[in-house]
């Protein structure tokens, strides 16, 4: 009985991290695809899903360290300069559109992302602290 | 003191037996996602080149 708890628990843990990811692919490949960047969708899930992944998973590690300090830092320097810049990188290997086009579509497809993530961390921020 | 005791002891059932199996399934999560991903990734460039051979043999 204690080890389906265990198993429930860790199902819950994977979910976590593959609801943030499946969130940020349904927001980023449409503007990624309309922008031209590229059509190929099982691509942008596997970029967009790796440095997602990577994020949390630093998140995670980094915020038992001077929380909330480093987890602020942190986010900042991923969502602005990491994930962006590995994701343009990415996207060169592959796309025939311009680097400047490439630069633009990846940039707005990830503050849309940040922007939606940190309103959905927000709000369930305020639901728990409502109950 | 043993209030405090009792409270310590809480805590760490509390981390042990719920934070950690969430934190395990998590981070066993991450691997999967970025294993399946890099497999992806290395596919698709490997048939984007493929592609691009193809067309510029034509193109020839």
């Amino acid at each position: 009985m204690e080890i389906l708890i265990y198993l429930i628990e860790g199902c819950i843990g994977a979910g976590m991290l593959f609801i943030a990811v499946k969130f940020t692919i349904l927001i980023e490949s449409p503007i990624i695809i309309s922008g031209g960047v590229t059509e190929n969708k099982k691509y942008i899930a596997s970029i967009n899903s790796i440095t997602n992944v990577i994020f949390n998973v630093v998140l995670v590690f980094i915020s038992f360290y001077k929380w909330p300090v480093s987890s602020i830092l942190w986010y900042i320097i991923a969502e602005f300069l990491l994930i962006p810049f590995s994701e343009i990188l990415a996207y060169r290997a592959i796309s025939k559109a311009s680097v400047k086009q490439i630069i633009k579509i990846t940039y707005c497809a990830n503050l849309l992302s940040f922007v939606a993530g940190s309103l959905f961390v927000f709000i369930l921020i305020a639901l728990l602290g409502l109950f | 003191m043993d209030h405090f005791i009792l409270m310590d002891a809480g805590l760490g059932n509390f981390v042990v037996f719920v934070v950690g199996p969430i934190f395990v399934g998590f981070v066993i999560g991450a691997l999967y996602l970025i294993i399946k991903s890099i497999v992806v990734i290395r596919r698709e460039l490997k048939n984007e080149k493929a592609s691009d051979n193809e067309n510029n043999e034509q193109i020839k």
